[in-house]
């Protein structure tokens, strides 16, 4: 980060810059929780660090949801969502405005998770034929009798990861997160003739592995 | 399109088509259901509970980054003490091993061994510890799995070698002398010769991938106060070899074979298994493979071994934002042998640390080190697990039919083919005489019409290499054929 301001942490966790006469916290104190993501980011741009705090919380949860969706692993939210903040405050100063904010956020979120699964391909490989067999038969034996609600939710995390990560994130881009096609291309910087085509196989695959609980379903 | 529909994405016109195409199609007005089913049984997934402390959190780490960017610039080389750089590294010295109380230096140092801890600690931990080998690519992992030999600079004047098969045990030279023509090798190079299918690429590269990452977390720099090593990394380019090795069908690993040989690699193919191994009993093999977390740790005034527990992703990230400030940065163990020679003008030092570990010697001069571990090869580490590939090591002394010895490897080979053997003595002996007296000296002595050719047995250690010129008796190489073939027969049929 470049820039000549440091941060200071008081003990309540709250960032504030430290000035000299009046700070632009103290201008817009308070007001802060109602800007949108545009004036938070033009004031932090110009030195308002406290901002940033806003946009954590604004997308702390929405961020740390994505993750658990790509992942299914209650360890690895709290870090990599660390992470990917991390890298948006590093990046901050360069916004551009040429996205929204939470669409360039989603994608260091996704390019984020992407690294982390790319990083595990290798451990994956070692063990990937018994993963699948044994996600396999257990959704199979799960989707056998009828599940309760609270398993749904377990069985379609499991349903999920069977899928590629490129078609799992479109899936829970749009179905999870409720972004259009156009906002998922951005996300993913790609076509939106490529947004759908994945989304449609996406659905497929997840139709094909879900059926019996879908078929119970309808 | 049910796909758009079902998100809400068609222009009207479309939607309308959709609904009557569906109104008069049970098949796919099932499937539209279904869909409509899961969009809404994702979008009922459960969110997670809101977490607390995750601002404070962040803004700590936020907080620390800014002042290791600070600090980073004006003061490098305190660019913040490996013990809090990070709250996620933690580097623990449990301990100094307890020195036997044997030799003069062995009591030196047990008398010393706060001095000895201090040394360790002033120049391993408080300096930053780095990866040395953290960029090391495909081709550089080949080659580490072939000659156990890795450069340490963009030049390659200096060198980390390892090699098992040292007369003392292990060793591992760091500096100029273990530069001696490390043959480049390349994959592209091994495709071609070796051709192995696409999936076996695919192994092949996660076997690398693997070998890749020990490396990294194997060879830690304390620029020039100190260097840790695991001793495990002196079996691990055979174990990344034998994996491919493992990975390849028969005819295969005869080329690969040959790759080897032609390259002087130090080891050769021996497994005579009749199929490859499925990737991921090769992946579980490797992963089974000892790896600890005591790590030889020389500064120039102490060798110890010591338990270190690193955080590699960390002390990467470290090293990488170190090398992102500052361009020229490389990280090299130049200053660390200077700082050596600075210390003694003949460096020989010799430790028997006790435990199950074998002795430690490291040797030097101004431009290079050497750490032998082990003195001989029962006492030196040993290796578990199959291997596919042993050391190609030279002839010692003739070996007599008389010598009992339980293994037996047999390689034959020539230009078109080559076909190798490991068995027991005895069965072999056995299975001679019953082909009769003849089949007997003919194995032993080969042909001499067989031009080119060469026959090679192993007894425990040593390699015996017969052209046999001299001794042979006037055969026919159909018949040594056609006995080769019927002894690779047998052994595969006994192994199935």
């Amino acid at each position: 980060m470049k820039g000549t301001s440091s941060v200071y942490m008081s003990e309540s966790g709250h960032i504030t810059k430290p000035m000299a006469g009046q700070s632009l916290a103290q201008v817009v104190d308070g007001a802060l929780d109602s800007k949108s993501d545009e004036v938070l980011i033009t004031l932090f741009q110009q030195g308002e660090r406290s901002a940033f705090r806003v946009l954590v919380e604004r997308y702390q949860s929405r961020i740390k949801n994505l993750i658990y969706s790509i992942f299914h692993e209650p360890d690895v939210i709290d870090d990599l969502a660390q992470e990917v903040f991390i890298k948006a405050y590093e990046a901050l100063p360069h916004f551009r405005f040429q996205s929204s904010f939470y669409t360039w956020l989603y994608r260091i979120a996704v390019n984020r998770s992407r690294d982390e699964l790319r990083k595990r391909k290798v451990r994956r490989l070692f063990s990937l034929q018994a993963l699948l067999e044994s996600s396999d038969h257990e959704l199979g034996s799960k989707l056998a009798v009828e599940p309760r609600d609270t398993e749904v939710q377990e069985l379609i995390a499991s349903a999920l990861k069977t899928l590629p990560e490129r078609f799992r994130t479109v899936i829970i881009l749009k179905d999870i997160d409720g972004l259009s096609y156009e906002e998922i291309a951005e996300v993913l910087q790609c076509e939106m003739g490529t947004v759908k085509s994945r989304l449609f196989r996406a659905r497929a695959m997840l139709r094909n592995v879900l059926k019996p609980l879908l078929e119970e379903r309808t | 399109m049910l796909s758009q529909y079902v998100d809400g994405e068609l222009t009207e016109r479309q939607a309308r088509e959709i609904e009557e195409y569906v109104a008069g199609n049970p098949e796919a007005a099932r499937e539209l259901q279904e869909l409509q089913t899961m969009k809404n049984l994702l979008a009922s997934k459960k969110r997670l509970p809101e977490t607390a402390g995750f601002w404070t959190r962040l803004s700590s780490q936020i907080e620390r980054k800014e002042k290791e960017q600070e600090n980073l610039l004006p003061f490098p080389r305190r660019y913040l003490p490996l013990a809090y750089a990070t709250g996620v590294i933690a580097v623990a010295l449990v301990g100094l091993l307890l020195f036997q109380q044997r030799s003069t230096v062995i009591d030196y140092v047990s008398h010393q061994s706060d001095l000895v801890q201090k040394a360790v600690e002033d120049n391993v931990l408080k300096g930053t510890l780095f990866p040395l080998f953290s960029n090391v690519d495909k081709n550089q992992a080949l080659q580490f799995a072939l000659f156990g030999a890795l450069p340490l600079d963009a030049k390659a004047e200096t060198a980390l070698r390892v090699d098992e098969s040292a007369e003392r045990g292990y060793r591992i030279d760091v500096g100029k002398k273990s530069v001696e023509a490390i043959p480049k090798v390349t994959m592209n190079e091994f495709v071609s010769e070796v051709k192995p299918t696409r999936r076996q690429i695919e192994t092949i590269d996660s076997v690398l991938e693997i070998g890749r990452q020990r490396i990294e977390a194997s060879v830690f720099v304390a620029e020039d106060r100190g260097m840790a090593i695991d001793p495990n990394i002196t079996r691990l380019n055979r174990m990344m070899l034998s994996s491919i090795a493992a990975s390849l069908e028969p005819p295969q690993r005869v080329r690969f074979e040959r790759f080897l040989e032609a390259r002087k690699a130090p080891y050769m193919v021996t497994s005579t298994r009749a199929t490859a191994e499925a990737p991921e009993r090769i992946y579980h093999e490797f992963h089974r493979t000892q790896r600890s977390d005591r790590f030889i740790v020389v500064t120039p005034d102490t060798l110890v071994m010591s338990r270190i527990h690193l955080d590699i992703d960390s002390l990467r990230r470290q090293a990488m934002a170190l090398a992102a400030s500052r361009p020229r940065f490389t990280m090299n163990v130049g200053g660390l042998i200077k700082r050596f020679a600075e210390r003694e003008a003949s460096l020989l030092k010799e430790f028997y640390v006790d435990v199950d570990m074998p002795a430690l010697r490291v040797t030097g001069d101004s431009d290079f080190f050497s750490i032998q571990i082990g003195h001989d090869r029962d006492e030196a580490l040993p290796v578990r697990g199959e291997m596919w590939v042993q050391p190609r090591v030279r002839p010692a002394k003739p070996v007599t039919r008389d010598m009992r010895t339980p293994f037996f490897n047999f390689r034959f080979s020539d230009k078109e083919s080559s076909a190798i053997f490991d068995m027991e003595f005895d069965s072999l002996l056995i299975r001679m005489q019953k082909e009769g007296p003849e089949a007997a000296i003919e194995f032993w002595l080969g042909d001499p019409k067989a031009h080119g050719r060469a026959l090679q047995f192993r007894v425990g250690e040593s390699w015996q290499h017969m052209d046999s010129l001299a001794k042979a008796r006037k055969r026919s190489r159909a018949k040594v054929d056609s006995l080769i073939k019927v002894m690779q027969e047998r052994q595969l049929r006994e192994r199935e």
